[in-house]
């Protein structure tokens, strides 16, 4: 068995088979540390979100391993409890892709991502902006300049 | 100089279409066949599509003007339908896709100029039909009717736009641009016409032209966006120039913030540039120091004249990481002077937090939005900054994901940026106060020959 230590100083116990589906885990287990007696500690996942990530390690603990993809090939979330699992609100969707961008799950990484660009699909800019709570740091000229780049052409 | 019809504005389709050309381009002229492809397309790429409803009297004089013009051995065609009813949000994935699928087991050695006549006319015809599947897969269109299908009729030709590719100094990708919207480089005109040489002649960012001989074959295939040259079978020029012509004055790559070598004469930028030294070094974690040591490597080869496989596009690539990953003091505020007065921009500095989500996992998002053919990146890149910048590199590349063997040349023009530009000249446009890339480029940007001796910016 695992132990985990969240930000908040959650503890949390898992087997070795879940804790290996973060790579980052795997390394430190296998390299440097006794687990088993020293809790891991994971400064930057916070208790909640450590539970989702336990829980999606869980249910997909028994996935064959995928064979190395070089890049994204479909951005369709096609497993039902993945959609379900991320049917979450959008401050903790973005904590939880950190946390598996920080824990190395790829997996866990990617159905986050899926899942924000199909948030951002057809939006439009205003909605963005909003959406991620970005500010305009354009100034109209430039603005102006980038549309123009897809207008593209003009004829003489 | 391209010439390319109207009905090829997206700007997706312009750049797919440019790829191709200057695949075509380096295959002509490393079969040393005349010019290269340039002028082929110049004829090839006027062409009418003629909607049978419409071709009342205006078709009958088409039709007349046809026979006028019968003689005329230029094949050259007009477009005559309603340019709006066009679907313009064609994907350059698409084309490129459907040309790959074309090609991909195609075994065939381009050896000789009749095989390469059939080829550069394959990709002709795949271009065009890619074109039109798309229209006629456009339900939303209001011609349904299958008897509406485009035609293709030789007719005169349109008016000729006149386009230029050029780098964009933030990606470090090359883009097209219409001569009205930047500066042209008289001077380098030629170059895309290149008729003083019979092999294709690229220039990179660092100003070095490189001849691409008949031998000439890319070597590294991964996604990355930096990819050394393989310098035993490119031949660079003896002159190889080291600074770039920049507003009439030369000016070298982006200087570290830190390198404390700054434009004296330029007290603002100065100012502005101490200020966020001293923020990097105690209020916020430095970044790696990656690009300052490239830049110091790029000074010393400059400098004892070592032609490294380290290209100016390598440090620019550096310098957007460097930029990205880089905080800015917050609450400062840029100025910007237009018709109307002065308008002030508080946040101009500050990061796009986008809810902290940094820069590697936004461009896995841009990667799987991109995945969306029928979804369009222009929203993404109007958002702010950052995001223009991720975009446009996710978008191209999407583009490097489903190609692979059969197309050496096209993946070493994508890959390796050394896309023919005109002239760095022609990366700014008229209005420097809205030139997105001068104005980033104004805090970091110094003034630097090769020798590292300070050029005043006026």
């Amino acid at each position: 068995m695992v132990k985990l230590t969240s930000s908040d100083g959650q503890e949390f116990t898992i087997s070795k088979e879940v804790a290996y589906q973060s790579v980052l885990l795997k390394n430190m287990i296998e390299d440097v540390l006794d687990s088993e007696e020293n809790p891991i500690p994971l400064p930057n996942v916070s208790g909640p979100i450590l539970v989702k990530v336990i829980e999606y390690a869980t249910h997909h603990k028994d996935d064959p391993v995928k064979p190395p993809v070089e890049g994204p090939r479909t951005s369709e979330i096609v497993d039902e409890w993945d959609k379900e699992f991320m049917n979450i609100d959008q401050g903790s969707l973005y904590e939880l892709i950190l946390a598996a961008n920080y824990l190395d799950i790829k997996d866990l990484l990617d159905l986050g991502c899926k899942t924000v660009a199909n948030m951002i699909k057809g939006k439009k800019v205003e909605e963005l902006r909003k959406l991620f709570n970005i500010q305009n740091d354009f100034t109209p000229e430039e603005e102006e300049q980038i549309k123009k780049e897809n207008a593209w052409c003009e004829e003489h | 100089m391209l010439s390319v019809p109207s009905v090829y504005r997206n700007y997706d389709v312009q750049w797919a279409i440019t790829a191709c050309f200057y695949l075509l381009d380096y295959l002509k002229k490393s079969l040393n066949i005349g010019e290269g492809v340039l002028p082929w397309m110049k004829q090839s790429f006027h062409h009418i599509y003629i909607y049978p409803e419409i071709t009342s009297t205006s078709y009958k004089n088409q039709i007349r003007n046809k026979n006028d013009l019968n003689n005329n051995e230029s094949k050259q065609f007009i477009l005559s339908w309603d340019e709006k009813r066009f679907k313009k949000d064609i994907k350059v994935k698409d084309i490129i896709n459907q040309l790959y699928q074309n090609f991909k087991n195609d075994e065939n050695n381009i050896n000789t100029q009749e095989k390469l006549e059939e080829f550069l006319k394959r990709i002709h015809q795949c271009i065009f039909l890619s074109l039109n599947n798309n229209y006629m897969n456009d339900k939303s269109s209001i011609y349904t009717n299958q008897n509406h299908k485009i035609q293709i009729k030789k007719q005169v030709s349109l008016p000729i736009m006149t386009c230029q590719c050029q780098l964009d100094p933030i990606t470090g990708y090359t883009k097209l641009r219409s001569k009205k919207q930047y500066f042209m480089a008289s001077s380098d005109n030629n170059h895309f016409t290149n008729k003083k040489t019979n092999n294709t002649s690229v220039r990179c960012l660092s100003g070095e032209e490189i001849q691409l001989g008949l031998n000439t074959t890319p070597h590294y295939y991964s996604k990355s966006f930096i990819y050394p040259l393989d310098i035993s079978k490119i031949k660079y020029n003896n002159y190889t120039k080291l600074s770039h012509y920049h507003y009439g004055t030369d000016f070298s790559l982006p200087l570290p913030p830190n390198s404390g070598t700054i434009d004296n004469n330029n007290k603002e930028i100065k100012n502005e540039v101490i200020h966020i030294q001293k923020c990097s070094s105690s209020n916020y974690s430095i970044q790696p120091t990656n690009y300052n040591e490239l830049y110091q490597i790029y000074l010393n080869c400059k400098k004892n004249q070592i032609k490294d496989h380290l290209s100016d596009a390598q440090l620019v690539n550096s310098y957007n990481n460097f930029i990205n990953t880089s905080i800015h003091p917050n609450n400062s505020i840029k100025k910007f002077n237009n018709e109307k007065g002065t308008i002030e921009y508080p946040n101009f500095y500050k990061k796009k937090q986008s809810h902290n989500l940094p820069a590697e996992i936004l461009k896995r998002i841009f990667l799987f939005h991109s995945l969306n053919s029928d979804d369009d990146f222009t929203s993404l890149m109007l958002v702010c900054r950052q995001w223009y910048q991720l975009e446009t590199i996710c978008r191209w590349q999407t583009l490097n994901l489903n190609l692979s063997k059969p197309w050496k040349p096209f993946y070493f023009l994508l890959t390796s940026q050394q896309f023919p530009i005109s002239s760095l000249n022609s990366l700014h446009p008229q209005n420097r106060d809205g030139n997105l890339f001068s104005i980033l480029n104004n805090i970091y940007y110094s003034s630097y020959n090769s020798t590292g001796i300070e050029i005043s910016k006026n």
